[in-house]
């Protein structure tokens, strides 16, 4: 039964008018600033939250399935109608030039990404792996609520709603080896505020259950992770890092690097590759959360209980 | 080839696998129609690509099961209620909730919503647990088991069973329209407003509170999303004590944020007042833990023995026939087989979801070791239950164990959420697989044939069904 004519995406890729002047992957023609001035001055939109999350996780594509829909459902019709900036040039231009090179280094369709980076930065380096063949995949798990978020998300989602259109131009194949997004100030950065009643504690932790396992990233020819953070920062957050344990322990190698959102880098970043943890590491990282207030659950990650507590001395809870 | 297959010996049938392009569509659908966030759960999807079809007969027991078993267990929660502080230890209620348990105010308006979890098995329909707390599934077990039937073209064979989101929402519409005819809604405040807790940090909890949102909304009811960190207590001289959110007062608060975790809350966040007001509107109320400890089997037990001495009566004939043998660790804590063979399963004693159980043979190694040594260290939150054997239905997709859980909303069945696994452990990596019911008149074998129309032919419609009075919709 083809019930094609029923889906919410009537946007066919072939014959597509590029009206976000973005090329094809194989045409690296263009400069960053072409695509900061398409994305920011188009006046057309993708239609609807189902089509620009169809852009973003294509039926074809099997790294589609681990996309997070939440953030599209979040994108209400007020929200889209308002301009809101998310035009970065120069960010763009950073990415431009570091992402492809790390990409070099890597093992190519052999390797899976994870761009762990502030905001939508990791929605712009993702962009800019699909240019170099990778499926970016958004894990954005957050949502908005009554009063202040602690997390800002508009930017994060009209960052997706645009850059979905540039994507959308793209040729990607099916057989892309995904570029997973997720965001580094998951649990606060410098643009959250301090969680406190009424506001709307909408920090989100990722667990490994939201990503393909090292099991199944390996039947599909991957055997290594990249993970890319933002220089400057430091170890990747106690959740992440129990998603790099279990690929680990599944036999993935996972290298972890960084990429300079902030300034324009010079020289080559490091690639480290990440250890499994011993025993003495992982009854330490089980310490430390405990103190805090943080259980380890049955898969493996955390949760039961928020993140971070929310000022000192007041224990662990949930918004 | 028919559209469902034949009934088995517990009542239990299958569609044919969806297509592809079904599936596809269904998953679009789950997410931007019904609200579903969590579509893939480790490396599969989370809704099956068929859906099951329960016989009107077991359809009929199940339900009639469910309401009886709650009959019983609410007259267990109030005789537990009634022991005090020494019962409450036994459940190993946390210590912060056990001092709310006893001054419970006596005029609030409580809507109750549980979920009893249904296996079959060689010897009929067997519980695992209760959810009397926080169950969830309202989404899978409403929206989008409506779109199932309507994307495999089902309208004519099968009927849908009660969606527990719209039941919940009428148990409020009827809460807060009791307030009206008592003359008190002015009184009382809260504008008839909803407040809907959950933790934010949870995005699959916040779907479901949406979904509810929604459901409240088509009946005209307002209703606002918070974190529990959102309360307030106003006290007015004039009318007395209220609630608010975020300073707006609310007349009923529906919490899906279970009641042990309040106690992880900061002190200044008055959970405490606000189950303590008179004339709130709750659903669940902090009471609902009673029957959420996995220890209440082992409370029952010791209840009975004091009966047989003097005591107050308990009845639960139907809960201890559905329910599996149920064992203290004691001192099993020191033995080597903690768990004593391949008949008895580990359990958490608040685990939710199927979280934290372990079965020899089934569970990975790893996991075992580790829930075992946890169980060692903390006898009190672990117990051991006897293993039914798991009566696997055969689906398009191979021979899958299930779980109906079955929903009941001040006291009546509610709907159905099911689950589907490979192995005979119904965990976070089971599949939600939407529940039909037969029609009557049978829709079985030799019901809808390859001839029928599509769903193309039939074009796109939003399906609003009807119930009826037996408690399934058309």
């Amino acid at each position: 039964m083809n019930l094609s004519n029923e889906h919410p995406d009537p946007l066919p890729n072939a014959g597509f008018s590029n009206p976000y002047g973005v090329q094809p992957a194989e045409k690296k023609t263009h400069s960053a600033a072409d695509d900061g001035a398409a994305l920011i001055e188009s006046g057309v939109d993708l239609i609807t939250p189902e089509v620009i999350f169809e852009t973003w996780a294509p039926h074809g594509s099997i790294w589609s399935a681990w996309a997070k829909p939440v953030l599209f459902l979040q994108m209400t019709e007020s929200m889209s109608s308002e301009r809101y900036n998310v035009h970065d040039p120069a960010l763009i231009e950073r990415l431009r030039q570091q992402v492809p090179e790390l990409i070099g280094r890597s093992g190519g369709r052999r390797t899976a990404l994870v761009f762990d980076l502030p905001g939508a930065s990791s929605i712009f380096a993702g962009l800019e792996a699909a240019r170099h063949g990778f499926r970016p995949v958004p894990m954005f798990n957050c949502t908005t609520g009554p009063g202040a978020d602690v997390i800002p998300i508009r930017s994060l989602v009209e960052s997706l709603r645009m850059a979905g259109a540039a994507l959308r131009a793209m040729r990607l194949s099916d057989a892309s080896p995904p570029a997973f997004l997720i965001d580094s100030d998951r649990l606060g950065g410098p643009d959250s505020i301090v969680p406190k009643p009424l506001t709307f504690d909408n920090r989100w932790i990722v667990f490994p259950q939201d990503f393909p396992s090292g099991l199944y990233l390996r039947r599909q020819g991957i055997d290594s992770v990249l993970v890319i953070r933002s220089a400057g920062s430091s170890v990747p957050l106690h959740d992440l890092n129990a998603v790099m344990q279990g690929w680990i322990q599944d036999g993935v190698q996972v290298l972890l690097t960084h990429v300079d959102v902030v300034s324009n880098s010079s020289g080559k970043a490091l690639v480290e590759t990440v250890e499994r943890e011993g025993w003495m590491s992982r009854m330490f990282t089980t310490l430390r959360l405990v103190f805090h207030g943080i259980r380890r659950n049955y898969s493996g990650g955390f949760g039961r209980a928020i993140p971070l507590p929310p000022e000192p001395g007041t224990g662990g809870y949930f918004g | 080839m028919s559209a469902i297959s034949a009934f088995d010996a517990m009542g239990l049938a299958c569609t044919r696998e969806m297509s592809r392009d079904e599936v596809v569509w269904l998953r679009s659908k789950a997410i931007f129609h019904a609200g579903k966030v969590d579509p893939q759960m480790f490396d599969g999807p989370a809704l099956a690509p068929f859906a099951m079809v329960l016989s009107r007969a077991s359809f009929t027991e199940l339900f009639g099961l469910a309401e009886r078993a709650w009959q019983e267990l609410i007259g267990v929660e109030s005789a537990v209620i009634a022991c005090g502080a020494a019962a409450f230890r036994r459940l190993t209620v946390p210590r912060q909730l056990r001092r709310q348990l006893r001054v419970r105010p006596t005029g609030s308006k409580t809507i109750r919503v549980a979920r009893f979890d249904f296996h079959p098995t060689a010897s009929g329909w067997r519980v695992s647990e209760i959810n009397a707390d926080v169950p969830g599934g309202y989404i899978e077990a409403g929206p989008i088991t409506r779109l199932a039937r309507e994307v495999m073209c089902l309208e004519r064979v099968c009927d849908l069973p009660m969606d527990p989101l719209q039941e919940l929402a009428s148990a409020v519409e009827g809460a807060l329209a009791c307030r009206v005819d008592r003359g008190e809604r002015e009184a009382a405040g809260g504008g008839g407003r909803v407040a809907l807790l959950h933790a934010t940090a949870y995005t699959d909890d916040w779907s479901v509170m949406r979904a509810v949102q929604r459901a409240l909304a088509e009946r005209g009811i307002e209703s606002v999303l918070a974190s529990p960190a959102h309360l307030g207590v106003d006290d007015l001289r004039a009318v007395g004590r209220r609630v608010t959110v975020r300073g707006v007062e609310v007349s009923a608060v529906l919490r899906f944020f279970p009641a042990e975790w309040l106690c992880q809350l900061p002190g200044k966040i008055p959970w405490r007042e606000v189950y303590q007001i008179d004339d709130l509107i709750v659903g669940n109320p902090l009471e609902a833990i009673v029957l959420q400890s996995k220890r209440l089997p082992l409370l029952i037990e010791e209840m009975k023995s004091q009966h047989r001495r003097g005591g107050p009566p308990v009845k639960t004939a139907v809960w201890d026939a559905l329910l599996p043998r149920t064992r203290a660790i004691g001192s099993q804590r020191w033995k080597v087989s903690l768990i004593p063979d391949e008949g008895w399963a580990l359990k958490p004693v608040w685990g939710r979801v199927g979280e934290g159980i372990v079965i020899q043979g089934v569970t990975k190694p790893r996991e075992l070791r580790a829930a075992v040594r946890s169980a060692r260290l903390f006898p009190s939150s672990w117990l051991l239950q006897e293993r039914f054997e798991s009566r696997a239905v055969q689906t398009p997709v191979g021979p899958r164990h299930v779980c109906l859980g079955v929903y009941v909303i001040n006291g009546k069945a509610a709907g159905i959420y099911a689950r589907a696994s490979e192995k005979p452990l119904i965990d976070a990596r089971a599949q939600d697989v939407p529940t039909l019911i037969e029609r009557d008149g049978g829709g079985g074998e030799g019901g809808l044939g390859e001839g029928q129309p599509t769903r193309r032919d039939l074009g796109v419609r939003e399906t609003q069904s009807e119930p009826t009075a037996s408690g399934v919709s058309r």
